[in-house]
């Protein structure tokens, strides 16, 4: 049965990509894919949460569907491992042909919904120039990032300052949500990385 | 290829002009120089890379043993891919008699298996928590290279499994445990072991190799209290062990588990030591160790060495050749871990006597100091019920007979020769009651005679109440073709001695 | 004063938890009063008999016993998607409620034959266990409040540490009823001795795996590292172990969990 569906899906991907326009147009609306209809039985789209991107929409993680993703929980007040966690991010972007890099997905998430308003991420990705529209910056209530973060296996901790303590794991995601390679964020070496996502892109 | 390049050198310079010219060695034709030439060549890398394999060729799954026996040699010139499967188990065991305990272990057994891989090897580690424990555990093996020993890598829930692989850069014999918080528990519950990196020249061949392990248990209940006993944390912080034991239990390496060995035979220990607390003393008693690769190093052992000290966390193995039958104690020789704690194992040799070597009478004593009183034995039974007929009696007594006498006399009442004498069908009980119960309760020392064999040694005082010492004698009385007395609580009242001054 | 009103909620909430003793119903929940403790964890540098060191619960209701085999089929009953036979692999590993017959019954819901409806639902995922307390409108204890109650505001400390070794000294064996014995000072039973229990954010502990080395930071952004408050205190390294070493997906024979709720 699964068998089928994934069949199903890559037929509708190729379909899909096919369209120049969809290509093009990356604002991550609450627009479902009709690509992914069911998610997977592993697949992190089984997370039905509501999140609110930089911009204000509103999305289900399963509008990242049809496409990689590569995916990291931060917050912005964070002084030294989230910006050296979006940087390599941006290693990987630039490690694609342009054409690759537009049939990605790069999202971020963050840990602090206090303070990190839809205004505050916009604020972030201008600060770390963050442009193309294959990017995605987004909150949501506490809830929802915990069983995100469990899902990933990512540990964090609010402490008393209002800061995190949290892992640093950079997660690619295949286009039906299954996380198909971590790397450590804190690492100079991308490589494995970015074939991994390479990979998920033929 | 380089053969042949010389030999194609070798036929032009013989076919030039110049060679003609030259007269050089026309006796030898140059090809046949060339073909030594390409030989010698030959040899040389085959033997070079036979030394320096550092080439991983193949991959094979360890075996692995349980505790005394040891894997084989390892006789391949390569190194290898070796996979190792250890399912870690937690189970209720056997400490001592009638104690049990639950020990958590790498395997099933404690110490863990023995794991014996090649300096050089790849190995595949598969930690795997059976889904019926309670505990995530770990593992820190000392011959890896990473941190945290591999624990860092492997800590797993119940019910899953955890892989990780590491090179073995260093020869030497090593411990491994687990390392979850809090360690010291883990670690007084059982979870050790060693792992052998044999050098890349491999280990010479001996008549047999054992494994031993020593480790300290801390249980709620004094030792010889019956029953399951519980892990006690204050006894393990404050570093006082109710039980220190070789393999787990006290007499896992005695009377039938004894070690065996025939006279003239070659004997390799592996001894570790898990602790979680205490350093040993290894002794061998009646034994000389030949060779002593100190702390597990496997380039220079120390010759001739009479006891070894062993830290907590670590291991050492020695050789020694065994040319006088009879039995030989080992033991930690902080002595009342030994006699007192259950840190004591038997190699039992067979043989013919060998008198020009060892002329028979041992005199296998124990060491007490100058000046001091005959030393107590711990009263070891918290509290006993009451017998109230004598087959209650046997069977109470029993249990104390095992607790206490069995170490030195067996539990088949053959005692030991030249060192302790027996109690089946022995002559020295027919005398009556009132010098065994003096012999009990206050102690012996000096010459003795019994069934014709003479003993010179030294038995301590039981601190044992009236009941007991009625109990174990009634059933020393009952068992091994003895006369079948009971001994009743007011006869021991009635024949007790203080514990007698040690004279010098 | 919060400790006059301590009292008088104990009091109320002891025979109260005794009355209904037998009727076994995790819906029965426990008011906690806002107080404050010393975690297990401290920051590095802190005392742990340091006030600032202190960590501040707010007052909330916790469930008087662990959910127990019937609470948990009521739910699955209304939730096919957390039935064993729908459940998604990324909720849940190939153990969920294996205790349970059969997976299917007439209707779809699962057999309880063979498991004492009484005894507290294991072999349950953080995620399964998330889904029930929110049909019941309520959550996770988070790991604060769930320590601060077995904590029990440090009453017969030495005994309940015996009593959580002598747990872990035990091999498995099935869990037993709930409520089998009495109430701690608050009202709340089986905090020790019966089952592991899930908390909302049991993936927040900052100790290493390899917890030797519990002085170093090996997670980022916060206030420093961290250090345990009490090295003697075997009992509560074993139960972060236990938290460090799950997987929101996991499911164990002996964990479970119990339910909480804000105070208004």
């Amino acid at each position: 049965m699964k068998v089928t569906l994934k069949h199903k899906l890559l037929l509708s991907l190729i379909l899909a990509c096919s369209y120049p326009a969809f290509a093009d147009n990356h604002e991550h609306h609450h627009q479902q894919q009709t690509a992914v209809a069911t998610p997977s039985t592993d697949s992190v789209f089984n997370i039905t949460d509501n999140w609110t991107a930089a911009n204000g929409n509103t999305f289900q993680l399963s509008a990242f569907g049809g496409k990689p993703t590569v995916i990291a929980m931060v917050y912005t007040s964070c002084q030294y491992v989230c910006p050296l966690t979006v940087q390599n991010i941006k290693r990987i972007e630039r490690s694609l042909s342009a054409a690759q890099a537009a049939n990605a997905n790069f999202a971020l998430f963050s840990l602090d919904p206090e303070r990190d308003t839809p205004a505050k991420l916009a604020e972030f990705a201008t600060l770390h120039n963050i442009t193309n529209p294959s990017w995605t910056l987004a909150q949501g209530n506490a809830g929802s990032i915990r069983k995100l973060a469990v899902t990933l296996g990512v540990k964090y901790k609010k402490v008393d300052s209002g800061d995190y303590e949290h892992d640093a794991t950079i997660f690619i995601l295949d286009k039906d949500g299954v996380v198909k390679y971590q790397a450590d964020a804190m690492s100079k070496n991308m490589n494995g990385a970015s074939d991994a996502l390479k990979a998920l892109l033929k | 290829m380089q053969c042949r390049f010389i030999l194609f050198m070798c036929l032009l310079i013989e076919r030039s002009k110049y060679w003609e010219k030259e007269k050089i060695m026309k006796k030898i034709p140059l090809l046949v120089l060339g073909a030594a030439l390409c030989m010698t060549n030959m040899v040389e890398a085959a033997t070079a890379a036979k030394s320096s394999s550092d080439k991983v060729i193949g991959q094979e799954v360890a075996v692995l043993t349980d505790a005394p026996a040891v894997p084989p040699r390892i006789t391949r010139k390569h190194a290898t891919k070796v996979i190792v499967n250890l399912e870690v188990k937690e189970l209720e065991g056997r400490l001592a008699d009638g104690v049990t305990y639950t020990f958590w272990t790498f395997g099933g057994k404690v110490p863990g298996k023995f794991i014996r891989i090649r300096e050089g090897d790849d190995v595949e580690f598969h930690l795997n928590n059976h889904p019926d424990n309670k505990m995530p555990h770990n593992i820190d093996l000392h011959a890896v290279t990473g941190p945290g020993g591999g624990a860092a890598a492997s800590l797993t829930a119940p019910g899953h499994s955890s892989v990780f692989s590491f090179k073995a850069l260093n020869p030497g014999l090593y411990v491994y445990h687990c390392a979850t918080a809090p360690v010291a528990m883990h670690v007084a519950n059982g979870m050790y072991g060693l792992i052998l990196v044999e050098p890349k020249a491999g280990m010479a061949k001996v008549d047999h190799e054992f494994y031993v392990m020593q480790g300290d248990f801390y249980t709620q209940g004094k030792n010889g209290e019956q029953g399951l006993q519980a892990f006690s944390m204050a006894k393990a912080i404050d570093e006082k062990p109710d039980y220190v034991v070789f393999n787990g239990a006290a007499g896992a390496l005695t009377g039938d588990n004894a070690l065996k060995a025939k006279k003239g035979d070659t004997v390799r220990l592996f001894v570790g030591v898990g602790g979680p607390n205490l350093t040993s003393s290894f002794h061998v008693i009646g034994e000389i160790f030949d060779k002593v690769n100190h702390e597990g190093n496997t380039a220079s052992p120390a010759k001739n060495i009479q006891t070894t000290m062993i830290p907590a966390g670590g291991a050492a193995y020695m050789e020694f050749k065994v040319n006088v039958p009879g039995t030989y104690i080992m033991v930690d020789h902080s002595l009342t871990r030994a006699f007192n704690k259950g840190a004591l194992g038997m190699l039992k040799v067979s043989g013919d006597e060998d008198k020009t070597i060892y002329s028979g009478k041992m005199t296998d004593e124990v060491y007490l100091p100058e000046g001091t009183s005959m030393r107590n034995a711990e009263r070891t039974q918290a509290q006993a019920p009451t017998a109230k007929t004598k087959a209650d009696r046997i069977k109470l007594g029993e249990s104390t007979y095992n607790n206490n006498c069995a170490a030195c006399h067996q539990t088949t009442g053959v005692g030991v020769p030249q060192a302790f004498p027996p109690l089946a069908k022995s002559d020295y009980l027919l005398s009556g009651k009132s010098p065994t119960i003096k012999a009990v309760t206050g102690g012996l020392q000096g010459k003795l005679v019994v069934n014709g064999n003479e003993y010179n040694g030294v038995m301590p005082a039981w601190t044992l109440s009236d009941e007991e010492v009625a109990n174990v004698l009634t059933y020393i009385y009952s068992s091994w073709g003895n006369n079948g007395d009971e001994v009743t609580p007011e006869e021991v009242k009635q024949h007790r001695v203080a514990p007698i001054k040690h004279v010098e | 004063m919060s400790s006059n009103k301590l009292k008088l909620i104990s009091l109320l909430a002891l025979p109260a938890a005794l009355i209904y003793g037998a009727a076994v119903s995790a819906e029965e929940m426990v008011m906690i009063p806002q107080g404050s403790f010393t975690p297990f964890f401290l920051k590095k540098d802190s005392v742990s008999s340091n006030a600032a060191s202190k960590v501040k619960v707010a007052a909330f209701w916790i469930d008087a016993a662990p959910v127990n085999n019937r609470e948990f089929q009521a739910f699955v009953s209304h939730h096919p998607d957390w039935h064993p036979t729908n459940i998604k692999k990324i909720f849940s590993d190939a153990h969920y409620l294996d205790h349970w017959k059969s997976a299917q019954g007439a209707d779809g819901t699962a057999d309880l034959d063979t498991a004492n409806p009484d005894a507290p639902v294991v072999n349950v995922s953080w995620f399964a266990a998330a889904a029930y307390c929110e049909a019941q409108d309520k959550r996770l204890p988070s790991t604060d409040e769930w320590e601060y109650t077995l904590n029990d505001n440090d009453r017969d400390k030495e005994n309940l540490q015996k009593q959580i070794i002598r747990w872990y000294s035990v091999p498995n064996r099935a869990p037993l009823s709930v409520k089998g014995q009495p109430a701690n000072g608050f009202g709340v039973f089986d905090l020790a001795g019966l089952i592991w229990e899930w908390t909302a954010d049991f993936n927040s502990y900052m100790a290493p795996p390899d917890s030797r080395n519990s002085g170093d930071k090996t997670q980022f952004c916060g206030s420093g590292s961290l250090s345990a408050s009490n090295l003697d205190d075997y009992a509560a390294f074993m139960r972060y172990s236990y938290r460090e070493s799950l997987k929101g997906s996991f499911t164990g024979k002996n964990l479970g969990f119990r339910c909480a709720k804000d105070a208004k």
